[in-house]
């Protein structure tokens, strides 16, 4: 029985049945309710005002259980899925890659800062060739990454830190920085807060519209 | 097919083909609801994020056997609930000889309502958050049926059709599963409310 202690012919085939006053508030709890649904509930509340205390009632307990929820599973939501491509032999400087802002940490040898000139400017966004099991080296992750539609390409990686090694050589920290984007609805709330940094997970923006041709369309 | 079931679409098929872009980005999209299942089915005494560990390892390691990506939702949930179920049977020998206060309570619901601890205070109902906790406990009282749209449903972002989507239900089941699960919710809590003099 609802809290308006209103029965609906319904609760005499099962008892746990719903009544419509039931569903109606369910759909305005939810936020799902279109007009005919509050004009029908408008009806109903009518002839049973306590029903007004019940959308209030239930929309308090859904917004506490929320809460709750969102309590619970906060930290199980951030976690990433794990690298099996490489799971034991990555190397140490591949400390991370993931998601819309990954940044790579290297360390890498001043005398092999050669070989890392290509890093500079947008990598070449082509398929690669490689077996899922095979280990990825660094260039071939990071082409894989450049694959998605999400993914612009690579701004000019940043020098943060020079470290003298004992043999004389030096070791050049860098971090190397992924353009991405998402996209917003018209009239959603650009989440930034006033240093320029999004506010919430870029994987809870909304997803591309027509993933491809968008994505070329920015390209 | 809206967008969203669009971009899915290319992410379930870039994944498959072991893209792990594409599996970083379909994950993202959809642990929050795995997370949310993982809390209406998980045995207590486990935590969600091992959980969601092994979840992740299933996704990566089946995804090139999933056939029909329109299905990714359904096919995802059933590991979610395989892997549910595998941690409760391999918890329940170690709570016969652990019997901790914690391992009690780690067992699948019964469906049966659990009455409020003895233990606990009255008066502190009042309090905003350890209301909000004792609706979530009870919450997971709830039969499954019941308490699994009813979790989804607070992942706030997730509407009546997408829920549908992951559990492989009709909308109206949804709706009619969400109104029960509401309505025992608040007779169990205004119950124990009651009970301890506080409503």
């Amino acid at each position: 029985m609802s809290e308006s202690g209103k029965t609906n012919p319904m609760d005499e085939q099962t008892p746990d049945a719903v009544t419509e006053a039931d569903i109606l508030i369910g759909r305005i709890v939810d936020g799902e309710a279109d007009e005919q649904d509050r004009t029908d509930f408008e009806r109903l509340a009518d002839a049973d005002p306590l029903l007004w205390r019940a959308v209030a009632t239930r929309h308090q307990d859904m917004a506490s259980l929320c809460d709750e929820v969102d309590h619970e599973i906060a930290m199980a939501t951030t976690l990433e899925l794990p690298d099996f491509v490489a799971p034991r032999r990555a190397p140490r400087w591949a400390v991370a890659l993931s998601g819309w802002a990954a940044v790579l940490i290297l360390a890498v040898i001043w005398t092999t800062m050669p070989q890392s000139k290509g890093i500079e400017g947008l990598p070449p966004a082509r398929p690669v060739q490689i077996n899922p099991d095979d280990e990825l080296t660094f260039e071939q992750h990071m082409q894989q990454y450049l694959l998605a539609p999400y993914v612009m390409g690579e701004l000019d990686p940043i020098v943060f830190r020079v470290e003298e090694l004992p043999d004389g050589r030096q070791a050049i920290h860098y971090v190397r920085r992924i353009e991405a984007f998402e996209f917003l609805d018209a009239d959603e709330e650009l989440p930034v807060n006033d240093k320029g940094h999004l506010t919430i997970d870029p994987s809870e923006l909304h997803a591309p519209v027509g993933p491809a041709s968008i994505a070329e369309t920015v390209h | 097919m809206d967008r969203q079931q669009s971009m899915d679409q290319r992410l379930i098929e870039r994944a498959r083909l072991g893209d792990r872009a594409a599996q970083q980005a379909l994950w993202r999209r959809h642990r929050r609801w795995v997370a949310a299942i993982i809390l209406a089915h998980r045995p207590r005494a486990v935590e969600v994020e091992d959980l969601m560990q092994d979840v992740a390892v299933r996704l990566i390691s089946r995804i090139e056997s999933l056939r029909d990506p329109d299905a990714f939702r359904p096919w995802l949930r059933q590991i979610v609930i395989n892997v549910c179920r595998g941690a409760a049977r391999s918890l329940k020998p170690a709570l016969r000889l652990v019997g901790s206060d914690r391992d009690a309570d780690s067992t699948e619901s019964s469906g049966a309502l659990t009455p409020t601890s003895r233990e606990e205070p009255v008066g502190q109902v009042a309090d905003r958050r350890e209301a909000a906790r004792r609706l979530l406990k009870l919450a997971l009282t709830l039969p499954s049926e019941y308490r699994e749209p009813l979790l989804l449903r607070c992942l706030r972002s997730m509407t009546y059709r997408q829920i549908s989507e992951v559990l492989d239900l009709p909308i109206t089941t949804i709706e009619t599963r969400l109104a029960r699960a509401r309505r025992m919710l608040r007779e169990e809590f205004g119950s124990n409310t009651a009970t301890e003099g506080l409503a």
